[in-house]
């Protein structure tokens, strides 16, 4: 095999473990260096030319161990990296998290900006509603997408690699569906328009209770500014959760499920508990 | 005496060991340093050649380490020297393994006179 070849083999492999770019090819850098070098000192021993190449290659090692220990070792050198659950799962489960509850906060602060919107023509109305349509399915996916983006970014230079990041990403494609923002435009007076979070299945109802420890976006906004906070919606999420949770256990009919649904229960009465503590500040 | 932490494979932190034992004696090259690990343990560490980089630009990067570029016949070297924070590393890396090595000779001694 010639050196290009090589060359082009343990680039590959570099790049399958995650490490490309300036890492890359600092370390092809010093591998050919050295390659050159052992070379060198084989010729003047005494071999010839090609043979003293190819048995410097061979002396380096072989390709993917080298690209594995690179990756290994390059991960082994950031505090995310020597932990790849948390860099791989755990924070972008709750970046996602915190992106929904960040971008739910953000909408109800522009629709207090709007909050003369009958007051606007049909034609500006019109438009209006078109926009905050289109932001609305953005921000309903830019979260997931925001998430996605990271994961691309760090998860394949973890030990777990490309199978850690199909993990994580099945695991964040099952809950990014499962909430939805809907906006109710202020059409009959201030403070008439509202924030809806809709969620859908267990996974909706858990990151919703997960939303609801910030707390509604247009309820906190008010609580900012000295008004009392709204229990109606804490106590709606609240039935609505043990009513899908219910749902969902009976219809699965297995110990795991229900399980699943009871730590579902204890999770959300733990954040209503701390929601409700915060709102009573 | 201080617990040591045990889940660790009881070689890992070996070659990061031995070059920094030998980056603190003078300032080295890549291939240089893997033929003085090769000649003074008498190829007793097994590790492939070119595994020996990796551990050198991740102690780079965690500032263990500098480097310096040079040409040499038309080829560019990276020369290697400890930092204040590589030689604090070292100290501690020898005293644990002091503390392996005198607990694995300590337990050889009871087995013996037992």
């Amino acid at each position: 095999m010639d050196n290009a070849s090589i060359l082009a083999e343990l680039r590959a492999a570099l790049r399958r473990q995650g490490v490309w770019g300036p890492r890359a090819e600092r370390l092809m850098h010093d591998w050919q260096e050295h390659v050159d070098e052992d070379t060198s000192r084989r010729v003047e021993a005494g071999a010839g030319p090609d043979a003293a190449r190819e048995a410097a290659w061979q002396a380096l090692g072989r390709p993917n161990v080298l690209a594995a220990r690179a990756g290994c070792e390059l991960a082994s050198g950031s505090w995310l990296g020597r932990r790849p659950w948390v860099g791989g799962l755990a924070l972008p489960v709750a970046g996602w998290v915190t992106l929904v509850c960040a971008t739910s906060l953000l909408f109800s602060w522009v629709m207090s900006l709007f909050g003369g919107f009958e007051a606007l023509g049909r034609g500006d109305a019109t438009s209006l509603r078109v926009m905050l349509g289109c932001w609305q399915a953005t921000s309903n996916w830019l979260p997931w997408l925001a998430a996605m983006a990271w994961l691309g970014r760090i998860a394949v230079r973890m030990p777990g690699g490309w199978k850690l990041y199909w993990i994580t990403a099945i695991v964040l494609t099952a809950f990014a569906p499962s909430i939805w923002m809907v906006v109710h435009l202020p059409q009959h007076g201030p403070r008439s328009g509202s924030l809806m979070l809709y969620a859908i299945g267990l996974p909706g109802v858990i990151v919703k209770v997960m939303a609801d420890l910030f707390g509604h976006g247009s309820s906190w906004l008010g609580w900012f500014r000295g008004a009392s906070v709204h229990l109606g919606p804490l106590i709606q999420t609240s039935i609505m959760a043990l009513g899908t949770v219910a749902f969902y256990g009976r219809m699965s009919g297995s110990y795991r499920q229900a399980a699943t649904s009871a730590g579902a229960i204890v999770l959300y009465l733990i954040v209503a508990l701390v929601g409700l503590g915060f709102a009573t500040l | 005496m201080r617990p040591m932490k045990t889940k660790e494979h009881l070689l890992d932190g070996v070659p990061e060991l031995l070059i920094l034992r030998l980056l603190a004696r003078e300032e080295m090259y890549g291939y240089q340093l893997m033929s003085e690990i090769h000649r003074r343990s008498k190829g007793a560490f097994e590790f492939g050649e070119g595994c020996i980089y990796p551990v050198l630009h991740r102690l780079v990067k965690q500032k263990m380490l500098l480097e310096r570029q040079q040409e040499v016949s038309g080829r560019t070297r990276r020369y290697y020297r400890l930092s204040v924070a590589g030689t604090k590393r070292l100290a501690k890396l020898e005293s644990t393994w002091g503390q392996v090595s005198d607990t694995v000779a300590a337990c050889g001694l009871e087995v013996c006179h037992g």
